[in-house]
């Protein structure tokens, strides 16, 4: 009991006496995120309508190459992309290694396939008279993508929910390719990892409880308006 | 272009360069496979599937996305004649059955296409509602062709200028309505738009244009091809409308005159359905009143009058 109660006093010293640097690493978890979930949304959607909606030869095997994608190991997708950008490597030259660019393009490629495969299911699962009204309504490609999505917006809620989910919770491949730098690459999850190896328990907790609540805050709003969408139909 | 549909690809269907072809079948014919392949292999068409579909949001986007700055006031002023602008700042999925059918079918008719493919545009529709759209169809289809599916014999009364009747995804006979409706083809088409009387027998005399058929213990005279000959096995067929009822044995100009008995005393909405045994059934429909002067019940002894000229003899499929 002494060791929990200890534990939770460290927690609460941290909160109260690390406020700068926890803001620091807390503002740089959020925009991380939040540009990642972005670059995966740009990717995943139009790539997801297009899968959903199109029929071509190959699509099975392609719908199970995405749908492994979504399991994809963060530590490998760390791996792969610190190889590629590892000085000597074939893109060294962009010298983005630790750098918060490459945490970016590594949750992105993690998020990506989520977005992608959910975004493709729910475009696939329209009923046949939604899809048959889109095509009787003869109008271009983009406003045929509008529609889509507005179809499926409720379930592209929970996708991109699915997706920041995955990104901001994630500390493999960030952490092999960002390298957990004090006040430049260290976010949420690599300064849990940090303070844990240092047996600092209390503050790994501590950043563990903010990590939570800026998934629950995000969450929260995406499901409202996840619901709201359902309801406003 | 809609996936899991079991029926054949039915070949192109004529569609004439104007009017009003309504495409007459019964279902599972193969009509709605008709004409999306007619929307897939055409240009200049603008359909309307069978189907109703609301987007997501109030019912005008539905109405005008997509839509240039000329159509969209086009389809919203179908939308007002068809009576649904009232309707149309509302979620458009709360919207009934028959006035999302309306704002569909106001996109599809502010087309400029040539060709209106239209499937089944009143079903979902109101009686009260029918004449507004029947009305609205038949003027958006002014100076181009509407083709509309249909297996409400109704729709093709009121609308069609043509009609094409579909069995099985075939086309077994199209062409001008009286000529469809009064003189089907086969005993297959009589069946299918709903020609109530028909009768098998063989031909038993032969004169000019007309011929005499046995139908078991009844002699019927009806018009025939040139075609058919002595002997032949034939359909005659009569609608139950051109059938004359009485209570006496009155001298009339109708070759066919029996005496029978009321077998059973049907109402079908506004009218009743007799079927009268004069040896076979004959099936007539009178109106309430007309059920209300002549006092038939089951059992009545009656008379039932068709002329000749009413009738007509196809060979036996």
């Amino acid at each position: 009991m002494d060791f929990l109660a200890e534990i939770l006093r460290d927690a609460l010293d941290y909160v109260g006496g690390s406020g700068a640097e926890l803001v620091g690493v807390l503002a740089r978890t959020i925009w991380i995120a939040i540009a990642a979930t972005a670059g995966a949304i740009v990717m995943g959607v139009p790539l997801g309508v297009m899968l959903g909606r199109t029929r071509f030869r190959g699509r099975t095997l392609v719908m199970t190459l995405v749908n492994t994608a979504m399991a994809l190991p963060p530590v490998l997708v760390g791996l792969v992309l610190l190889v590629l950008v590892w000085p000597t490597g074939p893109l060294g030259n962009l010298d983005i290694l630790f750098t918060p660019i490459v945490m970016v393009i590594a949750q992105v490629l993690l998020a990506t396939p989520i977005i992608l495969g959910l975004t493709a299911a729910a475009v696939g699962a329209l009923p046949a008279p939604a899809v048959e009204f889109v095509a009787s309504m003869q109008v271009g490609v983009l406003t045929r993508f509008r529609v889509y999505v507005t179809e499926v917006w409720p379930q592209l809620l929970a996708a991109v929910a699915t997706g920041f989910g995955r990104v901001i919770a994630e500390v493999g491949a960030v952490l092999l390719v960002g390298g957990n730098i004090a006040g430049e690459t260290r976010v949420l999850t690599t300064a849990i990892v940090q303070e844990t190896r240092q047996a600092r328990f209390g503050a790994a907790l501590a950043l563990g409880a903010v990590l939570l609540l800026v998934a629950l805050i995000t969450n929260a709003t995406l499901t409202w308006l996840q619901v709201k969408g359902e309801r406003d139909g | 272009m809609v996936r899991g549909h079991s029926a054949p690809i039915p070949a192109d269907l004529p569609v004439p360069p104007l009017g009003r072809l309504v495409v007459f079948g019964p279902n599972g014919a193969g009509k709605s496979t008709l004409l999306r392949h007619e929307f897939a292999t055409r240009t200049d068409v603008a359909y309307l599937p069978q189907h109703t579909w609301m987007l997501r949001g109030p019912a005008h986007r539905t109405l005008t996305i997509g839509l240039g700055r000329m159509e969209r006031a086009r389809a919203e002023e179908w939308a007002r004649q068809l009576g649904v602008a009232d309707t149309l700042d509302r979620r458009g999925r709360s919207l009934s059955g028959g006035e999302q059918k309306r704002v569909n079918l106001a996109r599809v008719l502010a087309s400029n296409a040539k060709v209106l493919l239209l499937d089944e545009p009143l079903a979902p529709i109101d009686r009260v509602d029918r004449g507004l759209v029947i009305r609205s169809i038949a003027e958006a289809a002014e100076g181009r062709v509407a083709v509309v599916v249909a297996h409400d014999r109704d729709v093709v009364a009121m609308l069609a200028t043509e009609v094409a009747v579909l069995v099985d995804g075939v086309v077994l006979q199209q062409g001008p309505v009286a000529e469809v409706m009064h003189a089907p083809a086969s005993e297959d088409i009589a069946r299918v738009i709903g020609v109530e009387n028909v009768l098998v027998g063989a031909i038993s005399d032969v004169t000019d244009a007309m011929c005499t058929v046995a139908c078991g213990p009844v002699s019927i005279s009806a018009r025939r091809s040139d075609s058919l000959d002595l002997g032949d096995r034939v359909a005659v067929m009569f609608g139950a409308e051109t059938v004359l009822v009485s209570l006496d044995d009155a001298t009339t100009s109708a070759q066919n005159h029996w005496g029978g008995t009321v077998d059973s005393i049907v109402r079908l909405g506004s009218l009743v359905q007799l079927t009268v045994n004069v040896g076979v059934p004959v099936i007539a429909v009178i109106t309430p009143a007309a059920q209300d002067a002549l006092e038939v019940e089951q059992g009545t002894a009656v008379f039932v009058s068709v002329k000749a000229t009413a009738v007509r003899a196809v060979e036996r499929a």
